[in-house]
């Protein structure tokens, strides 16, 4: 089975396939309809650098791993780090000054930050 | 999801290992009971104990001081500039950000300026830095306390970091160091300041929520020096068992901490391993000595010890004679 973290790219990585994506996204949508989408089959999320990106969807920052990801809501968060391949014993999830819990559910627009709770040493 | 204990407000934080979840008030007082349950429970504090808490900056240590404030401790902080550039100027920002909120003054110690900085002292002693800032955190911890007259130092050391410990120590069959793991080390005579970990019961998930919906800023970015720490393996092997089988850390601690558990006894006085000469391998202490012996004073610095020098002496030392080899090298 594949590790949850081979399906989780980081912008810049994805970035690589826009040329790709974009002739997709214009022989099916025409040039300026970039409406919301679900991904491709085989993958869960979407991509800032990708011309199907939703404007709407949930920004996960992973501080610690220096990383972004954009992915499709609405969700709940459990299902979000399972996507993100964080564990959520070792975590606490945060919007703005609210904590959320494991079964909360995030509204696409919405950015929330995945802070690491272990240290080491 | 609703609180468990008022029942009203949505819950903020879910602890599988409490069968509970609860608002963000209820929380503190949760946290704040557990807190003072796991001092009233090892008796590791007095009403009339000075504290000298010892502050990194990380949520666990501002937590632990934020909550010994609030439960009318006499408290002052003690920060430790590793000398680690970057991470210690902005752990020590965090510090004196959180210390001027309280009103405190932290006192702060410069390894820099005592020509241990922790980087070039791990290169000059050819020593892994965890266990060169072991050595160095607990001679500073003791000095400032006794020179300070605190009777007691505390540390952020949660359930996690105690039980990963206590894995690493089983694994290894470290049957010394099991007798003595406890959250308090007596104090001894001679100097040796008594040692406490009153965050005990508290797992590492709760320090940080407790500290973020406290609104304490505290550095979130891990010590660099520390990414390939064992007590991590530790952490990580716990944090799987915890995830299928919640409160299985809590268990395995408080088990271990029963008086009947042949496995340890409790030190009525410090051993060679509670002096600041010890040394610590990430995490694990290794006994810097020749086993068991009797606290006199460094024939160097006076500070107490079990050897004729002490550890920080000795790494002094060999920093310093790495330095002159060094110059030595460069004026050829």
């Amino acid at each position: 089975m594949a590790h949850p973290m081979e399906k989780t790219r980081s912008i810049k990585e994805t970035t690589i396939n826009t040329m790709e994506r974009t002739r997709i996204s214009v022989f099916l949508l025409g040039e300026n309809d970039l409406g919301y989408l679900t991904p491709r089959p085989g993958e869960t999320q979407l991509f800032r650098g990708d011309t199907m990106y939703n404007e709407r969807m949930i920004t996960v920052r992973l501080s610690q791993k220096k990383k972004e990801l954009e992915l499709p809501g609405p969700r709940r968060v459990m299902d979000l780090l399972a996507e993100a391949g964080v564990r959520p014993t070792t975590v606490i999830v945060t919007q703005g000054r609210k904590l959320l819990t494991k079964d909360h559910r995030v509204e696409d627009g919405a950015t929330i930050d995945v802070i690491s709770v272990v240290s080491g040493g | 999801m609703k609180c468990k204990r008022c029942r009203r407000a949505d819950a903020a934080v879910e602890l599988p290992s409490h069968h509970a979840a609860f608002c963000s008030d209820c929380f503190f007082v949760f946290f704040r009971r557990q807190v003072t349950e796991g001092i009233r429970k090892l008796r590791l504090l007095a009403p009339a104990d000075r504290v000298l808490v010892c502050v990194s900056g990380g949520k666990d240590s501002l937590v632990l001081w934020d909550v010994l404030i609030d439960a009318g401790y006499e408290t002052e902080g003690l920060y430790i500039d590793l000398g680690i550039e970057g991470y210690s100027a902005r752990s020590k920002e965090k510090v004196l950000a959180y210390a001027a909120s309280r009103g405190k003054t932290p006192i702060v110690v410069e390894l820099a300026k005592e020509g241990v900085p922790i980087p070039e002292a791990a290169r000059c002693a050819r020593m892994q830095e965890c266990s060169v800032c072991g050595t160095v955190k607990r001679y500073f911890f003791n000095r400032v306390a006794a020179e300070g007259k605190f009777t007691v130092v505390a540390t952020g050391h949660n359930l996690d970091d105690e039980t990963a410990r206590l894995l690493g120590n089983l694994l290894h069959w470290q049957r010394d160091h099991l007798a003595r793991q406890h959250p308090l080390l007596p104090g001894a005579d001679g100097g040796l300041v008594r040692k406490v970990k009153p965050l005990w019961r508290v797992s590492e998930v709760e320090t940080a929520a407790y500290g973020f919906l406290k609104g304490i800023d505290y550095v979130t970015e891990e010590c660099p020096m520390s990414e390939d720490a064992t007590s991590l393996v530790y952490k990580e092997a716990l944090s799987r068992i915890e995830d299928r089988m919640p409160g299985t850390r809590i268990v395995f601690y408080q088990g271990f901490l029963d008086p009947s558990n042949p496995l340890r006894k409790r030190p009525e006085t410090a051993t060679p391993e509670d002096a600041p000469g010890a040394d610590v391998v990430h995490g694990t202490e290794v006994a810097a000595g020749e086993g068991e012996g009797t606290a006199r004073t460094c024939v160097e610095c006076g500070t107490a010890t079990f050897t004729e020098t002490c550890s920080f002496c000795r790494l002094k030392e060999r920093v310093r004679k790495a330095r002159s080899l060094r110059a030595a090298t460069v004026s050829r």
